[in-house]
């Protein structure tokens, strides 16, 4: 039995829990990430290193400290440096002197052998049929969490009563958490959907922004300093492509089959960056595309400061945005971004939308 | 008939400006007043002021804040309307200049680039990493070489022959401005000198990729320098203007925005005595839950008016259900 701890990603603690736990491990969920996590990962991280890998210590160092003696975090290929930080993150816990050991989960294609030995372990005991089960009701979980939020983002510039919704999103969440089988999971899910289409509701049509960009900044509303809660509150309705089920089957399983290039976003990307850069710039880019295509009325870009391929992608969304009128708004973030400065942007870009949106209207109504 | 003015006020970190404009939107009255940390106090001085000058047949019809301390102002006054400092510049800029497709702002510790097209903002830029180019850094420097700020600008205009100083960072640009003194460069050639680098920093900073034509407006408490106004239109190639009213157009957007949310229904302004109420702020952090929000309380008369900063929204629940 392993004492076994993660980083934290949005939801994924929920999934990852009930996966660990049906193996048999003692799980230890570190504390959400507050401020503590983001000065204990900012005093033992590099300073540039991007965001990812800082919370992700200052997580595990949370997660040491109750008593975890393993610690599960993700690999990767690069060119996004995201893939050399659990042995980065490793030797600085080993040097501020932990005693524990790091499983590493490296993409399935052309690491075949690793991700057997990851998953050798993670099993323990149990029987593969336990360990695929373990991983089906996990998934299934995943997928519950990421259509809740899904419907959150719907339904927030819709409801009359944000705080209420943000109350129903964390019971719903907590009953998914709860739930033994497939089936108790749906019956959360379900309950939970069609709770939060019964909240009263404002009349109008809200604008539409796609919010693009790296997916741990995406996916982690503390990093992203709750911008999806933020936009939702102004009245504006948060369209997102990138889930982490989503990202799952693109990066492992399509990946692993050879059938990424199937992907939608990355065909759309591929005329403005016709190769890989890392990370999600490439996809970004795609969804800018789309977003034009899908007549939204503009795009977020969050990404962590010093990331590589949202750069790259940033100044191609650029042209892109211009081109086709579509009001674009790019936040760049870490430990030092200040919340001010942030809800100042957010609500000009805000008001922006909004004016574009009643010119619109008259035009179609005079 | 009482004759219906409007006030913004902008509450700024280095500066609170009101402005008062008429029906027409004519700025009638305009003030401005060192923040000096203490935006409470500022506020209630500044509206101390505007009642010795108000005649008994004008009324305040309206009420709009903006600037970083927008929110804190809105509580204190009961503002009509809230709004970021980025849309109120914008609307003042197309207000005092129509047609306008630039506005350059630098205020105390931020600056904006605002693109508009037709009226309407199209795209922005706001500092996010570093206030280099800021009045606070003039401010600063101006101290420094014992020159009036006020002088600032006029030194700068009589230099022949600016020397380049670093400008990407401001303890750079000190320690280098400083190298060119003990060189024996002189005083004017050096202010002149830092009015290019900052410049040439906004550009840098906020510039790249915008689509700069003109009209171009400068606006903000920087638009004062005569020397920053030049190495502008030197690095940009165009002319740029400074309206008069370029120290308080944050107040004055606020105050044209204002006048536009009134129009249907009545003010939701506490009236002037709110100078002479007892208010104070203060933060804590809560501890219910593992997102320690920092909760900010406002007091009017040991009373609580107003909270915010918690994203669950009891705290300010509460504060709403007292008030109420």
């Amino acid at each position: 039995m392993l004492k076994i701890a993660f980083p934290h990603l949005g939801y994924c603690a929920i999934p990852l829990r009930a996966m660990l736990a049906r193996l048999g491990h003692e799980v230890v969920v570190p504390p959400p990430i507050s401020r503590k996590t983001i000065d204990l990962g900012t005093r033992y991280g590099p300073e540039f290193a991007c965001y990812p890998l800082k919370l992700g210590l200052g997580n595990f160092i949370e997660a040491l400290e109750m008593g975890a003696d393993t610690l599960l975090m993700g690999g990767g290929i690069g060119p996004c440096r995201f893939g050399y930080y659990a042995q980065v993150q490793k030797e600085i816990l080993a040097s501020l002197g932990y005693k524990f050991r790091m499983i590493v989960i490296e993409p399935p294609l052309g690491h075949a052998r690793q991700v057997l030995a990851a998953a050798r372990e993670l099993k323990g005991k149990e029987s593969w049929l336990a360990l695929a089960e373990a991983a089906w009701l996990a998934l299934f979980k995943l997928r519950a969490c990421d259509d809740i939020h899904r419907a959150c983002l719907y339904w927030r510039p819709r409801v009359v009563d944000k705080t209420g919704l943000s109350r129903l999103y964390k019971k719903a969440l907590a009953a998914v958490d709860r739930a033994e089988t497939p089936g108790a999971v749906r019956e959360a899910r379900a309950a939970a959907l069609a709770a939060m289409e019964k909240l009263p509701q404002n009349a109008v049509v809200p604008p539409r922004v796609a919010l693009v960009g790296e997916v741990y900044l995406l996916a982690e509303p503390a990093a992203n300093l709750y911008i999806e809660e933020k936009l939702g509150n102004m009245g504006i309705e948060v369209v997102r492509h990138v889930w982490i089920s989503e990202w799952l089957k693109v990066n492992i399983f399509l990946d692993f089959l050879r059938l990424r290039r199937r992907e939608q976003a990355e065909k759309l990307a591929r005329p403005h960056l016709s190769c890989f850069v890392g990370g999600h710039g490439q996809h970004s880019v795609g969804e800018t595309v789309k977003a034009a295509r899908d007549g939204l009325d503009g795009v977020v870009h969050v990404y962590p400061f010093t990331c590589t391929p949202e750069i790259v992608a940033r100044g191609i969304m650029h042209k892109i945005a211009a081109k086709h009128g579509l009001p674009l708004a790019c936040f760049s973030l870490d430990e030092h971004s200040g919340e001010a400065g942030f809800v100042t942007r957010l609500e000009a870009f805000a008001d922006i939308i909004r004016a574009n949106r009643s010119k619109k209207e008259a035009v179609r109504h005079g | 008939m009482a004759e219906k003015l409007y006030l913004g006020v902008d509450v700024g970190s280095v500066s609170t400006n009101l402005a008062l404009i008429d029906a027409g939107g004519q700025l009638v009255y305009s003030s401005y007043l060192r923040t000096r940390g203490q935006p409470i106090r500022a506020i209630k001085e500044g509206l101390r002021e505007l009642g010795r000058v108000l005649s008994p047949r004008q009324v305040i019809a309206g009420v709009g804040s903006t600037g970083s301390g927008r929110r804190l102002a809105a509580v204190l006054l009961g503002a009509d309307v809230v709004k970021n400092e980025i849309t109120a510049h914008a609307v003042a800029a197309g207000h005092l200049c129509p047609g306008v497709n630039t506005v350059l702002e630098i205020g105390g510790q931020d600056s904006k680039l605002i693109i508009l097209r037709h009226g309407v903002v199209v795209d922005f830029a706001m500092n996010s990493v570093c206030a280099a180019g800021t009045g606070s850094f003039l401010d600063q420097q101006a101290a420094r070489l014992g020159v009036p700020i006020e002088e600032f600008g006029r030194l700068a205009l009589r230099s022949r022959n600016p020397v380049r100083i670093a400008g990407r960072c401001s303890v750079f640009a000190e320690s280098d401005m400083i190298h060119k003194q003990q060189l024996g460069n002189s005083i004017e050639d050096i202010i002149a000198g830092l009015c290019d680098a900052l410049v040439r920093n906004y550009l840098n900073n906020l510039a790249k990729g915008k689509d700069i034509r003109p009209p171009v407006v400068f606006q903000g408490g920087v638009a004062a320098n005569a020397g920053i106004k030049r190495a502008f239109e030197k690095a940009l190639g165009l002319e740029v203007t400074v309206p008069r009213e370029h120290g308080v157009t944050g107040a004055l957007g606020a105050a044209l925005l204002a006048r536009a949310a009134v129009k249907d229904r009545p003010t939701a302004f506490v009236g002037l005595a709110v100078s002479e109420m007892d208010h104070a702020g203060r933060s804590f952090y809560c501890t219910d839950c593992a997102n320690n929000c920092e909760i900010v309380e406002v007091t009017c008369d040991n009373a609580v008016v107003a909270r915010w900063g918690d994203r669950c929204g009891k705290w300010s629940a509460a504060a709403e259900a007292g008030a109420g």
